[in-house]
């Protein structure tokens, strides 16, 4: 099996990539759904195209959010930008943690996987809980939601849950 | 260990249920579904259950004229269901303990039946808080209301339980609240609370303040006393004591060699508290309903700690009451509350529906997710609308 790092992930990828350095903000579109990130860490942070981008074909999830590759391993928030359909949502970011895992076996840390998303239950209901747990346990990352438009800081995108 | 199983049929709203009674229980449905029936007839279940071993301990003590009669039609009576009584109703309640010993109550029949061992079950404590926000006004024009055919008896028992924890406190915090509450007396000589706001040192009398607080505060002050100072066994000896002093006063007939003896039988298995709360979530914001829940589960790790087995049911609307549960059990805060010692059922169409996803292990509402889903729904399709509108 290749053996692929971060830096080497991103520097094949370059293309698809935007940087941001400490302070300044991105933000992540797909048809009328919205989320803005400010960079508020240490390190510049990458915004990686991954639907139609880095990943061409398939099932995937539209960004990757990370810290810039160093000697210390990035961490890593999954993003999926949608509509209505929560379930489709879900379903993309299981599969794109999947893909990421398997295209970079180093210098990355999946932890977070966040959908934007006007559709499914709401936030304070036992269905998102069981929703949230299932998917955890298929993916070790917590899933979390964010409304639209709204502007998150990088810190609570890659900050641990458990 | 003790297990409690409490079978319905033909009563009121309900056709049939089957409920196995966890540390925590949590009842959902919607208005009507038979929550509150549920409620109050398994706490009317405890209570005979309770008569029983009582009688069972005096029959033991060769005590046997008491005044410790079963009165079906006043238990009925008092759990309000008398009109809801069909022919063909039937309440059964199962508690375990031990090996093999069992204790099986029917209702209407009000037969006890055993198991073959001759050890005493647990000594039970139920304490039904329905609306605590009367407990307040109660409190203030002293038992005023207490003769109120509205007020049942373990409601009335419940206000002795809230008078017994104003007393053994003088100033209690309740950080869920941001509030401290104290007692003292007016200028007339008349008690009173009052409620410390720790953040503006602001005091208001405590019958003015908020539903919510004279709701939460009733509430959690008696599950800290139940779970701190009630002693049970000292309890159910002073009322029997009480009740046969009185019976052999009428009777004139001495009853100084019952003492000894009673003291002997009430060789109780440990000892069983059950709590039911109607709705706690009532007149809290979410942020105060999941930090009353918290300090509710932490009191009865204090109970637990002290020897007591806590049994506690709740009725809620409140979909942050449910998902606050399922994340006490996930983070593991409490000692004991664990995936096992959760159970929750939805009462609809005439049945209990056992809630419990255990793959997941979650509760699930269902009622509650509904209804904000459909919410969501509406809200989402109004904002389309005016979005295409544009």
């Amino acid at each position: 099996m290749n053996e692929t790092s971060f830096a080497a992930w991103c520097d094949a990828n370059h293309a698809h990539i935007s940087e941001r350095p400490r302070g300044k903000k991105h933000t992540c579109k797909e048809a009328s759904t919205a989320l803005t990130v400010q960079n508020d860490g240490t390190r510049e942070a990458l915004f990686a195209l991954l639907d139609g981008g880095v990943f061409p074909e398939g099932d995937c999830c539209d960004w990757l959010i990370a810290e810039t590759p160093s000697t210390d391993t990035a961490l890593g928030a999954l993003l999926e930008l949608k509509g209505k359909d929560l379930e489709k949502a879900i379903r993309q970011l299981q599969q794109s943690v999947k893909r990421m895992r398997a295209d970079v076996t180093s210098g990355l840390l999946l932890r977070n996987a966040v959908v934007v998303c006007r559709g499914g239950p709401s936030n304070a209901s036992t269905k998102w809980q069981a929703k949230v747990k299932a998917f955890h346990k298929a993916t070790r990352c917590s899933l979390s939601r964010e409304a639209c438009g709204k502007t998150i800081p990088l810190s609570k995108l890659l900050s641990f849950h458990d | 260990m003790i297990h409690e199983r409490f079978i319905i049929r033909n009563l009121g709203p309900i056709r049939e249920a089957c409920l196995d009674i966890a540390p925590v229980t949590v009842l959902v449905g919607e208005t009507g579904s038979g929550k509150s029936l549920v409620a109050k007839t398994l706490a009317m279940m405890r209570h005979v259950c309770k008569m029983q071993l009582i009688r069972q301990a005096l029959r033991r003590a060769g005590l046997r004229k008491s005044t410790f009669r079963l009165r079906k039609d006043s238990y009925a009576k008092f759990a309000d269901i008398t009109t809801l009584i069909k022919p063909e109703t039937k309440l059964r309640y199962s508690l375990k303990w031990g090996e093999d010993e069992v204790c099986q109550i029917d209702f209407p029949s009000m037969e006890a039946s055993f198991g073959p061992s001759d050890a005493l079950g647990p000594f039970i404590k139920v304490a039904f808080v329905a609306d605590s926000r009367n407990l307040v006004a109660a409190w203030e024009r002293k038992g005023a209301s207490i003769q109120s055919k509205v007020l049942d008896n373990y409601f009335a028992e419940t206000f002795e339980l809230w008078e017994a924890a104003l007393d053994a406190e003088t100033v209690l915090d309740f950080p869920s609240l941001g509030l401290s509450l104290s007692k003292g007396k007016d200028n007339g000589g008349r008690r009173r609370l009052e409620l410390i706001n720790a953040a503006d040192k602001g005091k208001t009398l405590f019958s003015r303040g908020a539903s919510g607080q004279k709701a939460a505060i009733p509430v959690s002050l008696i599950t800290r006393f139940l779970a701190t100072r009630y002693r049970f066994d000292e309890a159910i000896f002073r009322w029997c004591m009480d009740v046969l002093i009185k019976d052999y006063a009428e009777r004139q007939v001495p009853f100084t060699e019952a003492a000894p003896r009673l003291s002997n039988a009430m060789d109780f298995s440990g000892r069983l508290l059950a709590l039911h709360i109607e709705e706690p979530e009532l007149g809290l914001d979410p942020k105060t309903q999941i930090g009353l829940l918290e300090t509710l589960m932490a009191d009865f790790c204090r109970a637990e700690e002290n020897g007591t087995t806590v049994r506690t049911l709740f009725t809620t609307h409140s979909p942050y009451w449910v998902v606050a549960l399922n994340t006490l059990v996930a983070e593991g805060k409490f000692p004991g509350f664990g995936w096992g010692a959760l159970t929750g059922y939805h009462l609809t169409e005439g049945t209990a529906v056992c809630i419990r996803d255990e793959e997941q292990r979650l509760l699930m509402a269902p009622n509650l997710d509904a209804a904000t889903e459909t919410l969501d729904d509406r809200f989402n399709a109004a904002l389309a609308q005016e979005l295409g509108d544009e």
